[in-house]
């Protein structure tokens, strides 16, 4: 799993290994148990995955058929998941897809939430411009070849798709028993400075895994 | 002479024996071996790397408000989800992905998944990686079990689909979409193009772009293909002498003129993923 400029060369790997003299094949068994350390430790497992409905033939009225919509200035819940995570994770990130409906760029927020108890114990934000993929529905503006703008058209989507992510670094969660914990997702969007955008989640997706400095 | 232990083998139970290397007991190289192949067995297992699910229910209401993944495959490369680079967790060294697609496609009609990876990208497309699904009108299950994808740690994936178009294919319903389904070209630009002999596409309700068409330009004098497939994006209501005409997508290369060509209007056929679900292949050698 890609974890930007986080690698994993400089960890200490392994359970320390005695070397005691009798010990046949000391070196291949410590280097066979760090391997398995190492293996459970380096790979990210999904934590959640929620999808929602929705159309793809690049039509405005598409978005009107998306199972879930909401357009508020506070955060709105996207996913949740009650999970065990294991200890030696610390890390979680979440990746989002979804439209976010504005003629103009707009704020993405979004906050992963972790706690193993009552309390929420550490929270993230990111914030990110909304730009078009390439490919999807994004026919805002048209411009017909006499020069008038395409306002006769039936369909003005102003719809920017976006793929948006949030890390969240479990250093302040208890490593001694992270134990069964709800992961929580949500999010919202804002046109600077305060108005409510639409916010059209296609899919999110929560991981853990391991990350060093 | 110290007893040796059997190991316990990863295959059976999935964890080791650690009584079976204590202190001052010895061990010889079967058992070294077996440490070896439950490492190995750990390290060559494929595990989940992407799920997809869609509302698939199949009730009416499911439908109509496309809560399916509903689209068209467009005769050229689209997104099939509307996801880009998605990560997908996996263990270093498992370099094949097996994945199960659950699809409702039109019958008869041939629609084509291209899953782009790390090793695969979609700019080395179609080298491979392509799954191809010709539909039954029905929910069904397609399968591949040799896509490429990184051997390294992770993998990030994206979804194309495109259908395979063919002389074959229904022409427009014009009873229901109104217009005609085939004809000539009397104006164009380089996304749309006019019929002025009275060709009175829908502009509301069943549209040609709603219910998903393509179009295709061609020699009037032998029907050699000139220009196309292309998807059908928009009805526009020109002035009233002029008519009705057709934005399509992609747009013309500049040289081409479309004006005199003869055009013929088909559907596309119609997709909804149901699911989609991808596992590493486990690694045998």
């Amino acid at each position: 799993m890609p974890l930007g400029d986080r690698h994993y060369g400089t960890v200490t790997l392994g359970y320390p290994i005695d070397a005691e003299p009798r010990f046949q094949f000391g070196d291949d068994y410590g280097a066979i148990l760090e391997r398995l350390y190492f293996h459970a430790q380096q790979h990210a497992v999904i934590v959640c995955e929620q999808s929602y409905g929705f159309d793809l033939r690049g039509r405005a009225n598409d978005l009107a058929t998306t199972r879930r919509s909401f357009g508020t200035t506070s955060y709105v819940g996207i996913a949740r998941t009650r999970r065990r995570l294991p200890p030696e994770f610390n890390h979680l990130w979440a990746i989002v897809s979804c439209g976010v409906v504005s003629g103009h760029s707009a704020d993405l927020y979004l906050r992963l939430t972790v706690s193993n108890g009552a309390t929420d114990q550490a929270e993230s934000i990111t914030t990110v411009q909304p730009s078009a993929m390439s490919g999807y529905s994004n026919q805002n503006y048209v411009t017909r070849q006499d020069g008038t703008v395409g306002a006769q058209f039936a369909y003005q989507p102003r719809a920017a798709h976006v793929q948006a992510r949030v890390d969240l670094d479990l250093a302040n969660v208890d490593p001694a028993a992270p134990g069964l914990c709800r992961v929580t997702l949500e999010g919202y969007a804002v046109y600077p400075p305060s108005a409510a955008m639409a916010v059209y989640p296609y899919r999110a997706s929560i991981f853990a895994g391991v990350s060093y400095g | 002479m110290p007893i040796v232990r059997p190991p316990e083998i990863n295959d059976r139970v999935g964890c080791l024996d650690d009584a079976a290397y204590g202190g001052g007991v010895a061990a010889e190289a079967f058992v070294l071996r077996e440490l070896l192949r439950n490492s190995n067995a750990l390290a060559c297992r494929g595990g989940l790397m992407f799920r997809s699910l869609g509302n698939a229910s199949n009730a009416v209401d499911e439908v109509a408000r496309g809560g399916q993944q509903r689209s068209f495959a467009a005769p050229f490369w689209t997104y099939a989800l509307p996801i880009e680079q998605w990560p997908a967790p996996k263990k270093s060294g498992i370099n094949r992905m097996r994945a199960r697609v659950r699809a409702e496609i039109t019958s008869g009609r041939t629609v084509e998944l291209f899953v782009a990876s790390r090793r695969i990208p979609y700019a080395n497309q179609p080298g491979g990686n392509i799954l191809t699904m010709v539909g039954t009108g029905a929910s069904a299950v397609y399968e591949k079990n040799d896509f490429v994808v990184d051997d390294g740690e992770g993998e990030n994936l994206t979804f194309f689909q495109r259908a395979v178009v063919t002389k074959d294919d229904p022409l427009l319903v014009t009873a229901t979409y109104g217009g005609t389904q085939t004809g000539t070209v009397t104006n164009a630009y380089t996304d749309y193009f006019l019929n002025t002999a009275g060709a009175a596409w829908n502009t509301t309700g069943n549209q040609v772009h709603v219910g998903g068409h393509y179009v295709n330009f061609m020699d009037p004098l032998n029907g050699q293909l000139i220009y196309g497939p292309c998807k059908i994006e928009e009805v526009y209501r020109e002035t009233a002498s002029l008519g009705r005409g057709l934005f399509f997508s992609p747009p013309l290369p500049p040289p081409a003129v479309l004006v005199g060509l003869a055009y013929e209007i088909r559907k596309l056929p119609d997709v909804r993923i149901l699911s989609i679900a991808a596992y590493g292949v486990d690694r045998t050698g």
